[in-house]
This record gives structure tokens, C-alpha cells and sequence, in this order.
């Protein structure tokens, strides 16, 4: 067999068994851009018919739900616990990359903790200790409490990078008159923007899908996250399945949009943290 | 380096900032979680109220909020647990004792004294006594209603079951799952409500599973309706819950649902084809069984500003006004008078809801010890009856099983 | 006299940790504490200040221990992280192996295929809760055309199948993990070693024995005790589709944990079978080391 044909041979198997796996995501889309007499059926259509595709689903879900104020939250609590986890893990990262400390062997056993720490427990202490720092209720609990998840991670993963980078680099920084805060800064910070990008993707894509600490540590129904507001509508909406699908799609799409736009630092990250390790 | 740590601690500061609490108002402001707020007829009247009320006191706003029944007690008592309640508090009845004995409900003993709600309140307001204090208002009692699609039942050439064995043997003529046709829509999921559809079984056939203040779960009469009920499921599609069961009811999917009146509003909302054929009459069963279904309270922790507030709004939908529009969305109002002979007459189907209503025997437990612990009760009735809906294990073993679990977990003194 | 560089480099390694041990300590030290004080505090207290007032004793765990519901769920857990983690490790590796080939759009394809994971959990289920629905699921309707089926299964509801309908949204969503872990270990191993194995006569499956697999062995085991410590953890998925029933069929460790606390309400005997469940994780991962220290030795 040529290699040409191999190669198209391979690429067909790869396709067909992406396809495959991607089909959830693609049945998603497509029960919610069809009415409910089209999918409510013992045949569903595998390829929408496409004079029925509308975006009605969608209309409807905005329309019952605050699903904007979802979206909002989401991305306020997304943003600001990256923010935090990154600043603290970038400086931590540095310090356990550039000196050999005591500091090692907590940070090592902290994020072996956090890995095997259930949210769904530690919540309890969570929402107790929250209740009597009165921050039940509040987007600060939650940015507290994905910090608290995101930050020994991202450490590990901030260090691995500036292990990448050779010490040579302070040292002429040195030489040029840089104190080692000004190296960190000017020198090393920009070196490392594909660590802190990939750092930065993986902090989000995981504040905005956590759902346990959002679902416990807020109640009222204005702060809810999408997770949250998504949970709470199988209950409500279980026969619609083209609200709930449509539902689906407007909590994915933004983590579907980060993900393809910045996957290629993601994949470099993850692989150079994992190989390290 | 500093400057990009205080950039970002300002940013992160904004992010959080906008998490700031909310704005100092120079009204009140009562918060009402409820979950009713979108529940058809019932929702509107609420609006209407909160709009009347809002114009009488126009220094206080009423913020109205939709939780799904399935999550709300939960998230109640985890908003009291946190010292965080609601200002306007909305129970549904049954759960009522487990806050009362947490101590967390204001006695409305003397406010109570000074309207005329204890002369003109049915006898079911006396569940709202806890410790010897009054801690609530009823809102609604019921009595179980039994919707039915009398076009599937003139295709079968039946007519209305009157008995148990009438309506099992229904349902099972208009069943055909293959054509996605159902006899009957009920809870078959993990749901508050699974407890009251076995319930109404149990107390319907006249039994009882908490007899003389003991677990009886193994009577044979209380074993013999609980196999009913499970029978009954069969002829239901899984998965289930209390909104789907009637949206499927509604769709014109399944030809009967046991619930309360307040699905009646619903029902306006079904496909023109379909509403002709959707009819509400008495469940067949010997006994009606029903109960206090929801009721109105203040939290003891809400400042007494507020408290008045919220006082001032369960006394306007107590007014006999508000009653009487209540009594016209369909719920049986608790106001004596509060439908005329004349609205009776011009819409029959209240006409039976409030006889119902008015012979409705109590499902909802009424020993001590089991209702300031409901949720635990609820909890491990709610998994046997999945056990027996998911499982062929035999009935009197499953509800022997549940009889020693509640016996050691939850015991009657 | 002026404190030495060494002294002020050291101060400066301790200021920039700073943050991040605080962060540990407030949010990640502290609750473990308050988890074990529960724990050993029995008593059901609603308000959480009498929790801490309490008397010390083991109360909750001779409560928790003598559950069935807590056998059940590690048996549950057991079977979850067991289930998902062998499907998901073959499938990884399989891809892995596929996408090690040359062909055209590859970079596109993989990027395509890590899709899975960056999808929320609770979206996970819910798509699942859809494709899988006993009456109209497109999972059902294939297996019925197919002949496989002659009724419908009701997969999240009969407790019979609800085990395999939820590890199978946690497969899809854990694989690619092990894919791009065992890819990148994959890419790093000579291509001269393939060569020699050729050359030498060896089939196919002795090159994989022998060249593929040492070369990927370490990284793929760190990944199968990382997926497990994650399976392990995880809550939204089960909890969005059946939390935990039908009838606890799928009630993990996790799963109990929250409930106990959240819906039965005693924090205690929670926090109690968490301890159990750390102590658990904490003899997995002791275990693990020593197999694993010998791979990265």
C-alpha cells in the first residue's frame, strides 16, 4: 500500500472516530435549533431538516430564565479567582523554580491534597467557615473558594515552565543592572506568556465549569452561575429538551470558544507539566 | 513587578467589587423566594398582590423569586442554617415543623390576636401550632384531585373509575408505551412529592402508616395500597418528576394525573386540541386524601422593621379580597365565604375542588417526632419508593426493610 | 553591617511564596482542620456556631460505619473509578497510537478530539440525560433500528443501568486527558528504537511490548492515578443527572458526603465519612508512589 494512501487511510479513521466522539456535542446543537415535535420522536432525524431550524429554543430559554445574569456571574467569578490563582502561583511558581526552599516539600504536598480532596467535602468547611465570615452569598466566596482549587496547580504548572528557563537569563540580567524583582519583570514574565497563557485557559475553563461550591456557597438566585442555573432547570424543563439542549449550548459556547482559540498553548502546557512530573 | 501585581489586584478587585452588596436603599426591600412565582394561576395572583401591596406601602419593594420546588426546602434551610433566611418566608406546610423546632419562626400569636384570621380559618390552621405557639398562616389545604383526558377514556369506551380497581384497569387500557401513551403521569423520579403520591394511596384506601403515633408500614392494609401505587407506576413513564408528570398530562400524553387544584391553572396552557378533553373530578379512592399544602411565615432572625412589612403582606392576602380572588385561580381558599354560591355555580370545577378540599383527610404525618424531622422521614420513604420503582424486589420486603431503617434512624418515643 | 545577597535572595524566595502559602493555609489547611473537628464532634447542630462547642467523640463514625449506604458507596466509588478508568485509559491509548501517524489535518483533529474535556460537567449530563432518555433518546432509537433493542432502556432510571449511563459521560469526558498525556510520552521515544525493532524481525505487537510501551509506561501510569484520584473526586456528573439514585444506585462517596451534609443536614457524620474517604485516597496514592517511584527513578 502507498504511503500516500496510508496517510488518507489514517486520516479517514481519525475523522470518522473524532466525528464519533464529538456526536454529543453535535446532537446538543442540533435538538436545540429544532422544535419539540420534531425531536420528541421514536426516529429522530441524525441530520436536521433544515427548513425546521430555528433558534426559538433559544429565544424561549432567555425569555424564562436570567440566563444573562448566569453568563455574567460565570465570567465574574471566572475572571477574578484566574486573576488571583495566576498572580499567586506565578510568584510562587518563580520562588520554587529559582530556590531550593523547605517550601518544596508543602507545595508538593499541597497539590497532592487538592487532588485528593473532594469539592463536594470540602465545601462543608467552606460553607461553614464563609457563614461566619458573613460571605455566604457573595461572588467572593466563590473566586475564594476556585483560588483555593486553582492555586496549587497552576503553581506546579508555573514552576515547570520557569524550570524551562534557563538561569543564564537572571544572571545577565544581573550583569545589566536588574535586581532580581526588575529580572523577574522585564526578563523572565515575558518569556514565560505561553506558560501564563496556558495557566491562565486551564484556570478558567475550571472556575467556569465548577459547579459544587457555586450550587453550595450562594442561594440567591441572582448570583447563580450558569453550572447552577443549568442544574436547576432539569427539573423544571426535563420534556423540553430543546431549551435544555439550547441551555447547554449557551454555557458551553464560551468555554468551546476559549478552548479552540487557545488550545494549541493549553496542549503544550499540560503535556510539558505532565512529562516533567 | 509591582506594578503588574497592583494591576491585577486591581482588576481583581473590580471583578470582586462588582460583588459588592447591594446599593444602600433608602426603601425596604423584602425578599420572596418562592415556587410559585412562574407556577400558572397561582403566579398571576401573587404579581396582582405584590402590586396592590407595593402600592399601598410605597416605601417597601417585594422582590419576587422562582425556585424550583424540587431544590427549595433544601435551599431554605440551608439559607437559615446560614443565618441568611428570606424575609418573606413560603413553606410548604410539610416541612414547616423542621424550621418551627430549630427555633427558627417568629410566634405570631399576638399579631394573629389582633385580625380576624382565627375566626375565619379552617381547623387545618391549627398545624401551624408548634410548641404551643402559632408560627405561620395557611395558605391553601387541599384535597387530592384526579385530572383525567376524557377523550382517552371515550376511545377505550370507559368511563370515569370510581374505585382503585376501576382506575388501575384504566390506566392499563389507555397504556401503549410503544406509541409513547401512557395510562398515568406520576413521580418516578427522586422528588419531594414521591412521598405524597404513595401517601395518597395509603391514606386513600383508608390505611395508615403512621398508626397510633408507630411505624406501620408492614399493615397489610398499608402494604396492599403501596402495591397500588407501584402497580400503578407501571403504567407511567420513567424518569419523571411532579413538573414533567403534568406537562406531559398537558400535552395530552398520558390519560390521568393525581395532584392538587392548583394544576388547574396549568391546564389553560394546553394545545388548543387538547383542552377540551382535560376535566378535574374526585380521586377514586374511598377516603380523600390532601392536607395543608403551603403557608405564609416570618423568620425570627429578620429585623422588626421588616417584620412589620412582612406582617402587613400576609394580613393584605389574608384580606377576604385576595381570598376570593385566590379561590378563583382554583386552590380552595382558607377564608371562610371566600367563593360565593354564585362563583360555585358558575364554575363547577371549583365547585368539586372545594368539596374535596373540605373532606380531605390529612396525608402528611402527624406524629411529633416525625414532622420536626420530615426531611429524614421523606428521605428514606422517598428511596424505598425508588426501590421499588426500579428494582423487582417484592413490596412487603422493601417496606419491611423501611419500617426497620425508620425504626432505627428516626425513633418514636 | 549589610545583610548578604544570599540572605536577601532567600527573603525574597519566602515573600514571593507568600501569597500562595497563605492561600494553602486559609483555604485549604484551616478547612481540613474544621473537617476533622467535625468529625470527632458528634451531636446534629443546624447552626453552625454550636457545631465547634461540642464534645469530642467518635459517635459519627460508629454512626457512619455502621451505614450500609456508606458500604454501598465505596463500593459505588470503587466501581466508578475502576469503570471509568479502564475505558478511558484504552481509549487514550488507542488514540494516542492513531494520532501518532502522519496524516493530513492532524493538528486540527487533535485539537478537535480534546473537545470532551473542556465541556462542563453539568453539560456533560445533561446531554447524556438527552441522548440516552429512555423514550425518545437517539441511543436508544439506534438500538431499537439496529434490532439490538426490543424495549426501551430506561438507562438513568432502572437501577440496573444507571451505573454504566453515568460512567458513560465520565469515559467520554476523561479520555482525552490520557490521550494527549500518552501522546506527548509517545512522541519522545526514538524512532530509531522502532527501527532496530524492525530490523530485527519483531511483529507488531512485540514492537509495542517492547519499544512503545517502556517508553510510555511512566507517563501513563502517572495519568491512570491522576484520572483515578479525579473519578474519585468527581461530583457534577453524577450529581447533574441522577444525584446519586436511583434508589442510591450511584450515590459515590462524594455524592454521600454532600448529601449527608446538605440535605440531611448533620455536618458531623459528613465530615466523618470525608475523613474515611481521605484516608481512602491517601493509602490509594501511598500505594501508587511506590509503583510509580520505580518507573521515574
Amino acid at each position: 500500500m502507498s504511503s500516500r494512501l496510508q496517510r488518507w487511510l489514517w486520516f479517514v479513521l481519525a475523522a470518522v472516530t473524532v466525528a464519533l466522539v464529538l456526536f454529543p456535542i453535535y446532537w446538543m446543537v442540533v435538538t436545540s435549533l429544532l422544535p419539540s415535535s420534531i425531536v420528541l420522536s421514536r426516529h429522530p432525524p441524525l441530520l436536521p431538516p433544515l427548513e425546521h431550524v430555528s433558534l426559538d429554543a433559544f429565544a424561549g430559554v432567555f425569555r424564562r430564565r436570567p440566563v444573562l445574569t448566569w453568563i455574567l456571574n460565570s465570567t465574574l467569578v471566572a475572571v477574578g479567582s484566574t486573576l488571583v490563582s495566576l498572580v499567586i502561583a506565578t510568584l510562587a511558581g518563580y520562588s520554587l523554580s529559582r530556590w531550593q526552599t523547605r517550601a518544596q516539600k508543602v507545595a508538593g504536598a499541597a497539590l497532592l491534597l487538592t487532588k485528593m480532596l473532594p469539592g463536594s467535602l470540602i465545601v462543608v468547611p467552606f460553607f461553614v467557615m464563609f457563614t461566619t465570615a458573613h460571605l455566604i452569598d457573595t461572588r467572593a466566596a466563590l473566586v475564594a473558594a476556585n483560588v483555593a482549587v486553582g492555586v496549587p496547580f497552576a503553581t506546579w504548572m508555573m514552576k515547570g515552565f520557569f524550570d524551562t528557563l534557563p538561569r543564564e537569563l537572571e544572571q545577565a540580567a544581573a550583569i545589566d543592572g536588574c535586581t532580581p524583582l526588575q529580572a523577574l519583570w522585564y526578563v523572565i514574565l515575558p518569556l514565560a506568556r505561553p506558560g501564563l497563557a496556558a495557566c491562565a485557559i486551564y484556570l478558567a475553563i475550571v472556575a467556569w465549569s465548577e459547579f459544587v461550591f457555586a450550587r453550595t456557597l450562594v442561594t440567591r438566585a441572582d448570583l447563580w452561575t450558569v453550572t447552577v442555573g443549568l442544574q436547576s432547570f432539569v427539573g423544571e424543563y426535563l420534556v423540553d429538551w430543546p431549551a435544555l439542549m439550547a441551555a447547554g449550548v449557551v454555557s458551553l459556547a464560551p468555554m468551546l470558544v476559549l478552548f479552540l482559540l487557545l488550545e494549541p498553548f493549553l496542549v503544550s502546557g499540560l503535556t510539558a507539566g505532565a512529562v516533567k512530573q | 513587578m509591582r506594578k503588574r501585581f497592583v494591576r491585577a489586584a486591581a482588576a481583581a478587585c473590580l471583578a470582586t467589587g462588582l460583588a459588592a452588596t447591594a446599593p444602600a436603599a433608602a426603601q425596604t426591600t423584602l425578599e420572596f423566594p418562592t415556587w410559585q412565582a412562574e407556577e400558572p394561576g397561582v403566579s398571576t395572583w401573587w404579581k396582582a398582590l405584590i402590586a396592590a401591596y407595593e402600592k399601598k406601602y410605597p416605601d417597601v419593594k417585594i422582590n419576587l423569586q422562582q425556585v424550583p420546588f424540587a431544590q427549595f426546602v433544601k435551599q431554605m434551610t440551608v439559607r437559615f442554617a446560614a443565618g441568611n433566611p428570606p424575609d418573606i418566608v413560603h413553606l410548604p406546610s410539610r416541612d414547616f415543623a423542621s424550621f418551627a423546632d430549630q427555633g427558627w419562626l417568629e410566634p405570631l400569636d399576638t399579631r394573629l390576636a389582633r385580625t380576624d384570621i382565627p375566626a375565619n380559618w379552617p381547623a387545618l390552621q391549627s398545624e401551624m401550632q408548634w410548641n404551643g405557639k402559632a408560627q405561620g398562616v395557611l395558605l391553601m389545604g387541599y384535597g387530592g384531585m384526579l385530572y383525567y383526558n376524557e377523550q382517552k377514556l371515550n376511545d377505550a369506551k370507559l368511563g370515569v373509575p370510581k374505585t382503585p380497581d376501576e382506575w388501575l384497569a384504566a390506566m392499563k387500557a389507555t397504556t401503549d408505551a410503544g406509541k409513547g401513551q401512557f395510562g398515568l403521569a406520576t413521580i418516578t423520579a427522586e422528588h419531594p412529592n414521591m412521598v405524597v403520591e404513595m401517601a395518597s394511596f395509603v391514606i386513600g384506601e383508608g390505611a395508615d402508616w403512621l398508626k397510633g403515633g408507630k411505624y406501620n408500614f408492614t399493615d397489610p392494609a398499608v402494604v396492599k395500597a403501596v402495591d397500588q401505587w407501584r402497580q400503578a407506576t407501571g403504567y407511567a413513564p420513567k424518569g419523571t418528576n411532579s413538573a414533567t408528570a403534568r406537562q406531559l398530562f398537558i400535552d395530552g400524553k398520558v390519560t390521568f394525573l393525581r395532584d392538587g387544584p392548583w394544576v388547574w391553572g396549568a391546564l389553560a396552557k394546553a394545545p388548543a386540541d387538547v383542552r377540551p378533553n382535560l376535566k378535574i373530578g374526585a380521586l377514586p379512592f374511598p377516603v380523600t386524601p390532601g392536607g395543608a399544602s403551603n403557608s405564609l411565615h416570618i423568620a425570627a432572625k429578620t429585623d422588626a422593621k421588616k417584620k412589620d412589612a412582612v406582617w402587613n403582606f400576609i394580613v393584605m392576602a389574608a384580606s377576604p379580597e385576595w381570598q376570593s380572588r385566590y379561590a378563583l385561580t382554583g386552590s380552595p381558599a382558607p377564608r371562610k365565604g371566600a367563593l360565593t354560591p354564585a362563583d360555585l355555580a358558575a364554575h363547577p370545577h371549583l365547585k368539586v375542588i372545594n368539596d374535596e378540599a373540605a373532606k380531605a383527610h390529612n396525608l402528611f404525618p402527624e406524629v411529633q417526632a416525625v414532622r420536626a424531622e420530615y426531611n429524614d422521614f421523606a428521605t428514606l420513604v422517598t428511596k424505598a419508593a425508588m426501590r421499588m420503582i426500579s428494582t423487582q424486589e417484592p413490596t412487603p420486603a422493601v417496606l419491611s426493610d423501611l419500617q426497620a431503617e425508620l425504626t432505627r434512624q428516626l425513633p418514636l418515643k | 553591617m549589610r545583610p548578604s545577597l544570599h540572605d536577601a535572595e532567600r527573603r525574597l524566595a519566602w515573600l514571593l511564596l507568600a501569597p500562595a502559602l497563605l492561600a494553602v493555609a486559609l483555604l485549604i489547611a484551616w478547612p481540613l482542620y474544621v473537617i476533622v473537628q467535625m468529625s470527632v464532634r458528634p451531636g446534629k447542630a443546624l447552626a453552625i456556631s454550636e457545631l465547634m462547642a461540642r464534645p469530642l467523640g467518635t459517635a459519627n463514625f460508629e454512626r457512619v460505619l455502621h451505614q450500609q449506604a456508606l458500604w454501598d458507596a465505596f463500593w459505588h466509588s470503587a466501581v466508578y473509578t475502576v469503570g471509568s478508568l479502564v475505558p478511558a485509559f484504552v481509549a487514550g491509548l488507542l488514540f494516542a497510537l492513531l494520532f501518532h501517524r502522519a496524516f493530513p489535518a492532524r493538528r486540527w483533529l487533535r485539537s478537535l478530539l480534546l473537545l470532551p474535556w473542556a465541556v462542563p460537567g453539568v453539560v456533560v449530563s445533561i446531554t447524556f440525560l438527552w441522548m440516552l432518555d429512555a423514550s425518545y433518546g437517539v441511543v436508544n432509537a439506534v438500538l431499537r433500528d439496529l434490532g439490538i433493542l426490543s424495549t426501551d432502556i430506561a438507562w438513568f432510571v432502572d437501577a440496573r443501568t444507571a451505573m454504566a449511563a453515568v460512567l458513560v459521560p465520565t469515559v467520554w469526558k476523561s479520555f482525552p486527558f490520557f490521550a494527549i498525556t500518552i501522546l506527548a510520552a509517545l512522541q519522545s521515544i526514538p524512532e530509531t528504537l522502532y527501527e532496530a525493532a524492525r530490523v530485527d524481525g519483531a511483529s507488531a505487537w512485540q514492537r509495542f511490548r517492547y519499544v512503545t510501551w517502556p517508553g510510555i509506561r511512566g507517563p501513563a501510569l502517572l495519568a491512570a492515578l491522576l484520572n483515578a484520584l479525579w473519578t474519585f473526586r468527581e461530583f457534577d456528573i453524577i450529581y447533574a443527572s441522577t444525584r446519586g439514585g436511583p434508589a442510591g444506585a450511584t450515590e459515590t462517596l462524594g455524592i454521600l458526603v454532600y448529601r449527608e451534609a446538605f440535605e440531611s443536614f448533620r455536618f458531623g457524620t459528613a465530615a466523618a465519612i470525608g475523613v474515611l474517604m481521605l484516608g481512602t485516597a491517601t493509602i490509594f496514592v501511598a500505594l501508587s508512589m511506590r509503583v510509580l517511584r520505580k518507573e521515574f527513578a
